[in-house]
């Protein structure tokens, strides 16, 4: 390197690049190409411009570091003053203070990894209750269309084939069924829920139905289930009526 | 009430695929600008202009890429309602992963398959906290006394207990 100084070749950047071990050349390149301004004067002493690397393409990370020494060390002398623009001369050791720091950062890390780890673990678990639990919203939704739809009254009054939604949103999504959870007197707990059908010929109707919980706290038999034509004469067919 | 008689099915890939391009594109800005500002030259002048030109060269292909995914979504989606009648969960997550394979379908059956999977579970991911925002709001409007719960009218009156629980012979 010295030996390439002396000789006052020019400093190409991915020379001193190189020297000092730049983690992210690309990006630094990419930024003086794309001002013009790569002809740096010869005479410019490496330390100055490996500082100044440092301050525009940010520290160098330690496992190439520690390649370059090796690769500087190959080549002799001219390792000192570059490493010593590396790291304040400490030749690679980390001193007591930046291990402190290393260490909160690993720990900090960590806790960031967990927390997304748990988010992703609860979210996941919600979907999948929600999905493949009989006893979940979507569960009873399910069930409580189905047996609509196998209801013989319901699909005259609304022809075939019969489809099945919840409340819409300001988006045009229907996928959730409004729905209400309460206790009663005897601490038993019961949910309500409320859907849309809409039938072949257009008309639609609204299906209002309640589950109770079995000894298991999980809800699995229907205390009511009926549908309701919307139009006049708002007619009800009551497919379930186990109060 | 007529829009509440409206369908909102195909309308809704048009709405989509117009929701993405601004979310992208707005996304997309904010991320070019801090990308272009930090790779510029020093000097302020030099940032602003190249915050500005990676605003002006990257955002507008973010919101396509987005509208691209939002409006092919949407389109999935609809066609899964027409063919289930039946508006649920399983829809979006079908309709992620079946986007996310079409999208690919151009690096090979491998790529294909991989980007349907992550399509799938992202939109799962959605689906998760749209589920958990909705039992929050339904905990939130949950009613305080169950003597306010009466059965609806729509139901016949139940049948009145006998008299002294026990039925009367004679």
């Amino acid at each position: 390197m010295l030996s390439r100084l002396h000789t006052h070749k020019p400093i190409t950047m991915e020379f001193v690049a190189l020297a000092v071990g730049v983690k992210n050349m690309q990006r630094f390149t990419n930024r003086e190409m794309s001002t013009k301004q790569v002809q740096y004067p010869v005479q410019m002493d490496v330390q100055g411009l490996s500082r100044k690397l440092l301050r525009v393409a940010g520290p160098p990370c330690w496992q190439p570091c520690r390649l370059q020494m090796r690769k500087a060390e190959d080549r002799g002398r001219g390792r000192r003053e570059v490493v010593e623009s590396r790291d304040g001369g400490t030749g690679g050791q980390l001193t007591t203070g930046q291990k402190v720091v290393e260490a909160g950062k690993d720990v900090t890390y960590l806790g960031i990894v967990i927390f997304g780890v748990g988010v992703m673990g609860v979210l996941f678990y919600a979907i999948g209750r929600e999905l493949f639990s009989g006893g979940s919203i979507n569960g009873i939704y399910t069930d409580a269309m189905n047996r609509c739809k196998d209801n013989e009254e319901v699909k005259v009054a609304l022809g075939t084939p019969i489809a099945g939604f919840g409340e819409e949103t300001r988006r045009g999504r229907r996928r959730h069924p409004a729905y209400t959870e309460y206790t009663d007197d005897a601490g038993m707990k019961h949910l309500r829920m409320k859907f849309y059908l809409k039938g072949g010929s257009g008309r639609r109707a609204t299906v209002h139905l309640e589950v109770t919980e079995n000894d298991r706290g999980k809800y699995d038999s229907f205390r009511y289930l009926f549908v309701q034509l919307d139009a006049y004469p708002h007619r009800t067919m009551i497919i379930q009526d186990n109060r | 009430m007529e829009e509440y008689a409206r369908e909102p099915c195909p309308y809704r890939i048009v709405d989509d695929c117009g929701g993405a391009f601004t979310m992208g594109a707005i996304g997309g800005g904010v991320f070019q600008s801090i990308k272009g500002f930090r790779n510029a030259p020093a000097g302020w002048r030099h940032r602003a202009l190249g915050s500005l030109t990676a605003v002006k060269m990257r955002a507008p292909i973010t919101g396509g890429n987005f509208a691209i995914w939002g409006g092919l979504f949407s389109t999935f989606d609809c066609g899964m309602v027409y063919l289930r009648k039946k508006e649920d969960p399983w829809n979006s997550i079908a309709s992620g992963a079946v986007t996310g394979g079409v999208l690919a379908a151009r690096s090979g059956w491998a790529a294909m398959a991989g980007s349907a999977v992550i399509g799938g579970v992202l939109l799962a991911l959605i689906e998760g906290v749209g589920i958990l925002i909705t039992r929050m709001s339904a905990e939130q409007f949950k009613p305080i006394s169950p003597t306010e719960m009466e059965d609806p009218t729509q139901l016949p009156p139940k049948q009145a207990p006998p008299f002294g629980g026990q039925p009367a012979y004679q």
